[in-house]
């Protein structure tokens, strides 16, 4: 991760990383799955066989069959199809939610740590401030504040995560402004700017990335729990958390209901950690226990 | 035979890493007698902390395994002991200094307790009184008592060399293996340390195994000496038959490399090339690719030990009108 | 070390002030008129006026924020919940004793299995156990918690009929939702243990300790354990203070009457003093938490207690003291 000014090197990194990584067959195959997993929030209509908003009183609370993998909920509707458009909101906003905090994250930690002192004290207090408050709270207010839909279940996520970001990009930015390469762009009169994007961050992005993938995992939980308890997507609106709500009051006599959208955010999360595992692995291998 | 206090034939030692088998330490024989001190010198990855950790029977065994050979502490293999055999002797008869004193201690200890520690380990002693000689022990290497309940962190570098001595030699091993015990620290302090340990040393009659770059501290302290190159011992015989008769290229380039301000030399002649990769070694004799009196025969096959003159061996084959061990 | 805790109480004023002002920030932004909430449609335009007056809702952010503060730290007072009529105090304080029972339960079992499980990972790495308890350790980081509840309602209390399904009266109550509760947590702090175990074990000092001919079972449990602590006790208090402040989802799947299920509530209503009350009651535990955590630190490691406690006597003089 050292030279990345040679273009050389960083090709033959990039193979290494991408030999390491395909060494990994359990990450390999997570991978496969979000793979799968995208394409069913890309082309939901391929893969389900009915639509998500089918109702069919007739054969409410049907049991797993092949007409139904899945079985059917109170309404009659077809639970496997619903899943597979639930992917939809679950990789949306979880991504969305993700690159957005990534973002803002990056850019307070990487302030935080290359100018210390006052700058770094007032952004990490604040981070404090938010991490005081029970992430899960803190989301449910943000939520019902600004009023309930998507976009606005994005934004809580998404301020949620930023000082973990935040705290990560802080830290090891400040690892890397120690060392003598910086003192060396320094000395050649790189400005601060530059010695940041150009020098700092592309050294810092191993840890970046495997928090991104696991904080994708934690959003698609949050996402889960906020729906379940009613907040952020409205009905009919497919979302597996929302679905196990909805699934509450049958439970009892109807496990499919329950089983198979809390199967799928956990098969989901799993993969996503996961994959997060194995990107540690491949792009640094020295973290590896 | 009686007085060897360690007898090592044929011990070979290898490494399982990336699905590779690295052969760290290859077919190895020597001993020592009773109160000696032999010397081991060679370049990083010869083998040498290796074979240390294979006496001390704390290889990692994980990844490593001892391929054949025995290891004979006063005539009782130490390598088909049972576990708890092994413990009785560690630390009580052999004892083992390591390299590098700033991460070998304990930090949530404090060096009072930790020198405690082995004492009661290996005598029934009460808790005061494994104190009290705890105490002696940190005089005896030269820090006041009154630091027994201070931290590793509260240390420097040559203190901690000492706390180390301490509990290595809190037992009164008959052998103690130290190994590079002065690389990490500073000039000065190296003299010092290796004094002390001369010095404890020669009180109790302890038999030692001394580790090292630096053939000066050999020259010193040890009686025979051994050259480690690859995983094999190149030359071996007393420090004397080394240093007036040196017959291995590879020992000869290693004096060559050193600066001897008797001799008017314009430069040090260094040893071309590197050491070999473990996981991948040469046929023959492991030096040729490097070695100026490199011939075909070199190349092949299994390089024997010769023996040149009593107690002398030398694997090479430029020794070959000597006989053959 | 009375110094340092000082300084820390100190350090936790500025946070505390911080989370009120995100958090009344966050209410007074919140669409619909407590007023009108409250008291219903019934309500007359004067009544809700008196009711304003009362709770102090007119006039500008500032002022609201600075009458609310002048209340909380002069008069000590939370203010009063707009549904039930009652003190915030009380409410919460009558809360709390099950939210600490089910935290607490919840985060012994956690620390038991995790760190066991951990322990044993890291010593006997790559093994079938190692590998069976990693899965495990990830799968349950990964299991929506309030889904993993409902299951084992499923499972245990509709098919199995052994344990009762809701409630939080007897311990035979506590049963599925400490498991409920304390499953990320077992799962994070196995994680932690294992690899923290994994660093130490490969330090020298591992291998000086065994070299003094120390049986390997002391070796790891006292010299390796209690090197790999310092983050182990951090996730431990992570979790704790996680659990203390959002168990939210858990206690309302098990109609269980705590802290969690308070917030959630009062969120849902626009209760702004309940939330404002119950955020900065949860944000003063876990600053409590985490200064237990540094005292905690310090116990463990010698050079952080050092660095707390400067000029203090040390261990030698104080026997000599003693002794003479």
């Amino acid at each position: 991760m050292k030279d990345n000014n040679i273009p050389l090197k960083k090709k033959s990194q990039f193979k290494d990383i991408v030999k390491r990584f395909l060494k990994d067959k359990v990450a390999v195959l997570s991978l496969i799955f979000i793979v799968f997993l995208v394409f069913c929030a890309l082309f939901p209509n391929v893969v389900a066989p009915y639509e998500y908003d089918k109702y069919d009183m007739a054969h409410a609370f049907s049991p797993v069959s092949f007409e139904h993998f899945f079985g059917t909920d109170n309404y009659g509707r077809d639970i496997f199809s619903r899943v597979v458009y639930g992917a939809r909101i679950s990789l949306g906003i979880g991504l969305v939610a993700v690159i957005s905090s990534c973002f803002v994250g990056i850019i307070l930690g990487a302030i935080a740590g290359y100018y210390s002192d006052r700058i770094d004290n007032i952004i990490m207090r604040l981070m404090d401030i938010m991490l005081a408050i029970p992430s899960i709270l803190l989301m449910m207010a943000i939520v019902t504040a600004l009023g309930n839909s998507t976009l606005n279940l994005t934004i809580a996520i998404a301020v949620s995560n930023v000082p973990g970001y935040a705290r990560i990009v802080r830290a090891s930015v400040m690892t890397e402004k120690g060392k003598e390469y910086i003192e060396a762009a320094k000395s050649v009169g790189s400005s601060d700017f530059k010695i940041i994007m150009r020098h700092i961050l592309p050294n810092c992005m191993a840890p970046i990335i495997v928090q991104a993938t696991m904080s994708i995992a934690t959003s698609i939980l949050s996402i889960a729990a906020l729906s379940f308890v009613g907040l952020g997507i409205t009905p009919p609106t497919p979302e597996w958390g929302s679905m196990l709500n909805d699934a509450q009051s049958f439970m009892r006599d109807h496990y499919h209901v329950v089983l198979f959208p809390g199967l799928m955010i956990m098969l989901t999360v799993f993969a996503f950690n996961l994959l997060g595992d194995g990107l540690r692995d491949a792009l640094d291998p020295k973290l590896k226990n | 035979m009686d007085n060897k206090i360690l007898d090592i034939k044929n011990l070979s030692i290898t490494y399982e890493a990336d699905g590779a088998i690295v052969k760290a330490v290859n077919d190895i024989s020597f001993s020592l007698e009773k109160g000696d001190a032999l010397g081991i010198v060679g370049e990083t990855g010869a083998g040498k902390t290796t074979t240390a950790l294979a006496i001390m029977q704390l290889l990692p065994n994980i990844n490593s395994k001892i391929a054949g050979g025995e290891i004979k502490y006063e005539g009782i293999d130490v390598i088909t002991m049972s576990e708890e055999k092994k413990r009785e002797y560690r630390g009580n008869k052999i004892s083992m200094i390591f390299q590098d004193p700033m991460t070998a201690l304990n930090p949530i200890f404090t060096v009072g307790e930790q020198i405690a520690e082995v004492i009661r380990l290996h005598n029934t002693v009460t808790e005061k009184e494994a104190s009290k000689r705890a105490e002696n022990m940190l005089e005896m290497v030269g820090i006041p008592k009154n630091r027994y309940y201070d931290y590793p962190h509260q240390f420097s570098g040559g203190m901690k060399q000492r706390v180390i001595i301490a509990i290595a030699l809190a037992c009164t091993p008959s052998l103690l293996i130290a190994d590079e015990p002065t690389t990490a620290l500073d000039v000065t302090i190296q003299a010092q340390v290796l004094a002390l340990i001369e010095g404890l040393r020669k009180e109790n009659n302890t038999s030692l195994i001394l580790i090292t770059h630096d053939l000066g501290v050999i020259a010193e302290t040890c009686e025979k000496a051994a050259i480690m190159y690859a995983g094999e011992i190149v030359e071996i015989g007393t420090t004397e038959q080394i240093f007036n008769n040196t017959r291995h290229p590879y020992t000869e380039g290693l004096f060559g490399s050193i600066p001897n301000i008797n001799k008017k030399v314009h430069r040090l002649t260094p040893i071309p090339g590197l050491a070999p990769d473990p996981a991948d070694l040469p046929d023959g004799c492991k030096f040729a690719p490097r070695c100026k009196y490199k011939c075909e025969e070199c190349e092949r096959g299994n390089i024997p030990a010769f023996l040149v003159e009593e107690g002398h061996f030398v694997k090479c084959l430029r020794c070959r009108d000597n006989q053959e061990v | 070390m009375f110094k340092f805790i000082l300084k820390r109480l100190l350090m936790m004023i500025p946070v505390l002030l911080g989370v009120t002002l995100v958090v009344f920030t966050i209410m007074f932004f919140t669409p619909g008129d407590p007023a009108s909430i409250i008291l219903g449609d019934m309500a007359t335009e004067e009544d809700r006026e008196i009711f304003r007056e009362e709770h102090g809702l007119n006039g500008s952010f500032i002022e609201q924020y600075i009458s609310y503060m002048e209340r909380v730290i002069i008069h000590g007072d939370l203010g009063t919940s707009y549904t039930t009529k009652l003190s915030v105090t009380e409410e919460i304080l009558s809360r709390f004793p099950t939210t600490f029972k089910l935290a607490g339960l919840s985060i012994i079992l956690a620390c038991i299995i995790g760190i066991a499980a951990g322990i044993i990972s890291a010593t006997r790495q790559y093994s079938l156990f190692d590998r069976i308890s990693t899965m495990l350790a990830l799968i349950g980081v990964s299991l929506p918690n309030f889904w993993q509840g409902m299951m084992l309602i499923i499972v245990f209390s509709a098919w199995l009929g052994w344990l009762p399904p809701s409630g939080f009266s007897t311990p035979i109550h506590w049963i599925l939702p400490a498991i409920t509760i304390g499953t990320s947590s077992a799962a994070n702090i196995m994680r932690m243990t294992r690899s923290s175990m994994l660093e130490v074990i490969r330090q020298d000092y591992i291998r000086t300790a065994r070299a003094k001919g120390q049986i390997e079972r002391v070796v790891i449990v006292k010299h390796a354990l209690r090197n790999a602590l310092i983050p182990i006790i951090t996730v431990v208090g992570l979790n704790f203070g996680k659990l203390l402040g959002g168990a939210v989802l858990t206690e309302s799947i098990f109609s269980i009457a705590g802290i969690g299920k308070l917030m959630v509530d009062a969120i849902k209503a626009k209760n702004t003093p309940m939330v404002q009350g119950g955020v900065l009651f949860i944000a003063v535990v876990m600053c409590f938490i985490n200064l237990l955590v540094d005292i905690l630190y310090a116990y463990v490691d010698p050079a952080i207690r050092s660095q707390y406690m400067k000029g203090r006597k040390t261990k030698f003089e104080r026997r000599i003291a003693n002794e003479g």
